[in-house]
């Protein structure tokens, strides 16, 4: 069955995150910049990748909004096309568990050197993944009064999978709802 | 003050005016929403105490699949905003949205408990709007459990404000807790 997107469950979802972020920065500093093993990321490289996630599609998704058309009655539910729905169905974890390990293109690899993180850039980290959050929020309520499906552009893997506004928007939550119990994870296990 | 009647008829359990209660009045700040704008969203705290000036507003839960199931609606007159979140100051399980333009003024947190520390007669409010409240809640569960849909139906549609009879059907078969089929075809066998 094709995801169903439905943008108040998203801002929902949305807000689930960033109150987990909120958790995320009363702790110690330090348990971000320990990686679980050799070839883990850290919580602090989880974070960084998000953001870098997240920056691919900012301009693409505020292009395909300035171009889509204001709709009378606001969007309670969309259905996604069937590549998009098979990728975004990948990504979510499910019931608490992250499935179908993939690999990271060099583009999205966080480059930090997470023995000399300070505070302030763990900091820093957590501020501009509220920042992209908040902004991903902002998108998904404009999806509710536009109609973003006739606006397609491609997704951060290129040409072979496009997305509309409403898609893109779900693929990036859940490649963020996969990516904090990544971080969950890592903090309960260094 | 521009909304001194909306107040006094909004807690007419107070006897308020201008002369006798004058932080109170300058309390208020008016905020205005789009149709379909989210007042508050589940996981924000509720920072505010609303009265409604004008406009249609529900509040509702989110399923598990993300549906919505709506808890109950306010419109003029009436007090808005999500209490519980409000009270507690945690995040919201509910959404609040408008149905309608809709323009509200509000008090925040702090102000809100300052009445009770500067006027001991809103202690008399407090108890007459949680009484309320808590019956109402009771009825409304009652009425879920033990009535059939064309009984909820024909309850809500006697004492159902006339503002609400402008907003969309599915809001109001959520509320009654029906599909909005069934919905619709209780008002064609009313009318």
């Amino acid at each position: 069955m094709r995801v169903q997107i439905k943008p108040a469950h998203q801002i929902q979802r949305i807000n689930s995150l960033l109150n987990q972020l909120d958790e995320f920065n009363n702790m110690d500093h330090k348990v971000f910049m320990k990686r679980p093993h050799e070839k883990a990321w850290s919580g602090a490289e989880v974070l960084k990748h998000m953001i870098l996630g997240h920056t691919a599609y900012a301009t693409k998704v505020d292009d395909a909004l300035a171009k889509s058309n204001s709709v009378k009655d606001e969007v309670d539910v969309r259905s996604t096309r069937a590549i998009p729905s098979f990728l975004i169905k990948r990504f979510r974890p499910k019931e608490g568990e992250i499935r179908f390990k993939m690999k990271t293109t060099k583009l999205f690899k966080p480059v930090l050197d997470v023995d000399e993180l300070t505070k302030a850039q763990v900091d820093r980290l957590i501020s501009e993944m509220k920042k992209t959050l908040n902004q991903l929020s902002d998108w998904v309520e404009q999806t509710r009064k536009k109609d973003v499906l006739p606006v397609r552009f491609n997704s951060a893997i290129g040409a072979v999978v496009k997305f509309n506004t409403s898609e893109a928007c779900e693929f990036i939550l859940c490649h963020n709802e996969r990516h904090f119990q990544q971080v969950k994870n890592t903090i309960a296990s260094v | 003050m521009e909304y001194e009647q909306l107040l006094i008829n909004a807690f007419r359990n107070v006897n308020l005016s201008v002369e006798t209660h004058p932080e109170f009045f300058e309390m208020w700040e008016e905020v205005e929403y789009d149709r379909s704008d989210f007042i508050t969203s589940s996981g924000k705290v509720e920072r505010y105490f609303y009265v409604v000036v004008s406009g249609v507003q529900t509040i509702y839960i989110l399923s598990k699949e993300g549906d919505k199931q709506v808890i109950g609606f306010s419109f003029n007159g009436s007090f808005s905003g999500v209490y519980d979140s409000f009270l507690m100051e945690k995040p919201s399980h509910y959404f609040l949205e408008a149905l309608t333009p809709t323009k509200l003024i509000r008090m925040n947190k702090q102000q809100y408990d300052s009445l009770f520390e500067i006027y001991p007669e809103f202690d008399r409010w407090g108890r007459i709007v949680h009484q309320n409240l808590l019956v109402g809640r009771v009825q409304r569960e009652i009425e879920l459990i033990t009535l059939s849909a064309k009984e909820r139906y024909q309850i809500f549609m006697e004492r159902c404000p006339e503002k609400l009879r402008t907003i969309p059907q599915k809001y109001l078969a959520s509320y009654l807790n029906m599909t909005p089929e069934t919905f619709s075809r209780l008002r064609k066998e009313k009318s």
